[in-house]
């Protein structure tokens, strides 16, 4: 299944699958912060196309809903698999996000792209499904997915190297429970601006206008939560 | 530059945030300052750490059952009245709306009294599905690399990157997991064969009546049908999507509006004037009369102005 790199760890409930070039929106830019010409005009032919199909579809037509849908959608489950942790949520978000984007979809004034509108529904979905949980205090580090397992947030893959290697399997299991005791430390906002910073690598303006807010509040959020994992994870060492 | 406000800088830098005067300005002053240089290593390493915890792709299961369960939604959702989207669609066909709405409630009465007798026959027919049978091959490969980190040992460069398990699958049209497979093959922008094979099993099934009404599946492989006719690339899978859906026209109110849609907007004549064709079961219906109509006298191609105008002729002969 899922090997990437020698101690990595599985976020949620799926495995590695390949992506598909079309459907990879936010690039993840190599942290030089270099853009290329090329990856520009991609996304401007994505707005291009996808305005015509969020015409046509305000104007009724299905087929072209389900166009968009289909381009967005593996995107969408992406980020609330590893926001929420189980399958079930983030298809219950998946649901939600693009029944909601279905309803308003007359109230889109292409003052903003689509998929930047698609985000700030589905993370603000994502914001209320962590709150509701914090609030319950629920234990974040398990989920349950759709075969009614119960499975650790961080769970290992099976390897057959991992049975060879007992001592290597403990330090990822132990890496795992620190990274998610680190994450628990996180607002539900810290936790949002961490993960599309760091994990979706999107740009802290494009963060902004996702969570409604400036560019310069995405940063100070930013800023408190590198603060916070540095503090666990040094605490955890020591 | 202070320490105190290169605390933020560093972050910054570390997440490839700030301009490049900014950033050289940075590099400058820890050259002098270790204890800079020891902050950058600290935010480094939590980066390095917080990695582990890598973002996966969903499965492919879970996206068919996510798709799946949307579809249902959005067709169980009560939408603006069929009268108002037909008034837009009209609009669009510049059609005297007067008798329209009426035949329309007509012709959507009928499609749904043949559809739910099709639907019981199917399912009495419907023949139990074999297991799929996974070919697993292993190992996966790095697909792609998706940063590459500058760490302050000019020695050192981290390079993230992603793995991809390919896998395999065997089985019949049957398997609900094929078929899911299948759809979302159609998709596949990249590589026009795959898209070419999956529309072509796709289209076979429908054709041979093996997508009737009943599932929530079936519904899903005619909808990729619709929107492969209206938005795929190649016209030759256009052209097959078309011939997947030609059992549906008289029965099915959208498949008739793709295919009316795909007779006004195609840039393909062959498209085109398949699309005429199959539209001879219904060719007394009105909005296919108007569509008909525009298309006889303003379509580039004078085959199809031609058919269009015969089509139109028979009905009056009828009547």
């Amino acid at each position: 299944m899922s090997k990437a790199g020698a101690l990595a760890m599985v976020v949620g409930g799926g495995t590695a699958y390949p992506i598909e070039s079309s459907q990879v929106m936010g690039k993840r830019i190599a942290i030089g912060g270099t853009r290329t010409a090329a990856a520009l005009e991609e996304k401007a032919q994505q707005r291009m196309e996808d305005a015509e199909f969020i015409r046509q579809a305000q104007r009724g037509e299905r087929a072209a809903f389900d166009a968009l849908v289909r381009r967005y959608d593996q995107q969408v489950l992406r980020l609330a698999l590893h926001l929420l942790g189980n399958e079930q949520d983030a298809q219950d978000v998946h649901q939600e996000a693009f029944l909601k984007a279905y309803r308003h979809l007359n109230n889109f004034r292409f003052e903003c792209s689509f998929y930047t509108w698609m985000y700030r529904i589905v993370t603000n979905l994502c914001l209320d499904q962590m709150r509701r949980r914090k609030s319950r205090r629920e234990e974040q580090a398990t989920g349950v997915d759709a075969s009614g397992e119960e499975r650790d947030l961080l769970a290992t893959v099976s390897d057959e190297r991992a049975m060879m290697n007992p001592a290597r399997e403990l330090e990822r299991k132990r890496l795992g429970t620190q990274i998610a005791a680190a994450l628990d430390t996180l607002t539900p906002r810290e936790r949002m601006v961490f993960e599309l910073k760091h994990y979706q690598g999107l740009r802290l303006r494009t963060i902004g206008e996702m969570l409604s807010t400036t560019e310069e509040t995405a940063k100070n959020t930013l800023f408190r939560a590198t603060r916070k994992l540095r503090l666990q994870l040094a605490g955890e060492r020591s | 530059m202070k320490c105190e406000s290169a605390q933020e800088w560093i972050v910054l830098f570390a997440y490839g945030e700030l301009e490049d005067e900014q950033a050289h300005a940075l590099e400058l002053h820890m050259e002098a300052c270790e204890g800079c240089r020891k902050e950058l290593a600290s935010v480094r390493a939590m980066q390095e750490t917080m990695a582990l915890a890598v973002v996966v792709e969903p499965s492919p299961n879970l996206v068919a059952r996510a798709r799946v369960a949307l579809d249902e939604a959005l067709d169980t959702m009560p939408s603006r009245s069929w009268a108002a989207r037909l008034l837009d669609g009209f609009r669009g066909w510049g059609f005297a709306l007067r008798g329209a709405p009426v035949l329309a409630a007509l012709l959507v009465g009928a499609g749904f009294v043949s559809g739910g007798f099709v639907s019981r026959y199917e399912a009495e027919r419907a023949p139990k599905p074999r297991q799929a049978v996974l070919l697993t091959n292993g190992n996966g490969e790095v697909a792609s690399v998706s940063g590459v980190v500058q760490t302050p040992d000019s020695d050192l460069v981290q390079v993230n990157y992603n793995r991809v398990v390919p896998e395999s699958i065997q089985g019949t049209m049957d398997d609900p997991q094929i078929k899911q497979l299948l759809l979302l093959a159609t998709q596949n922008r990249a590589d026009i064969q795959v898209r070419a094979s999956s529309v072509s099993l796709l289209a076979d099934q429908c054709r041979t009546g093996n997508c009737g009404s009943g599932g929530i599946e079936d519904n899903g492989v005619r909808k990729a049908l619709m929107v492969s006719l209206r938005y795929d690339k190649s016209p030759a899978v256009r052209m097959k999507a078309l011939d997947g859906l030609q059992p549906y026209v008289g029965n099915d109110r959208q498949v008739r509006d793709a295919i009316l849609d795909a007779l006004m907007h195609d840039t393909n004549s062959d498209v085109r004037s398949e699309a005429v064709g199959l539209l001879t079961p219904v060719q007394a219906d009105s909005s296919v009369r108007a569509v008909m109509h525009t298309v006889s006298t303003q379509d580039q191609n004078p085959y199809i102005r031609n058919a269009s105008r015969t089509l139109l002729e028979q009905v009056s002969e009828i009547q």
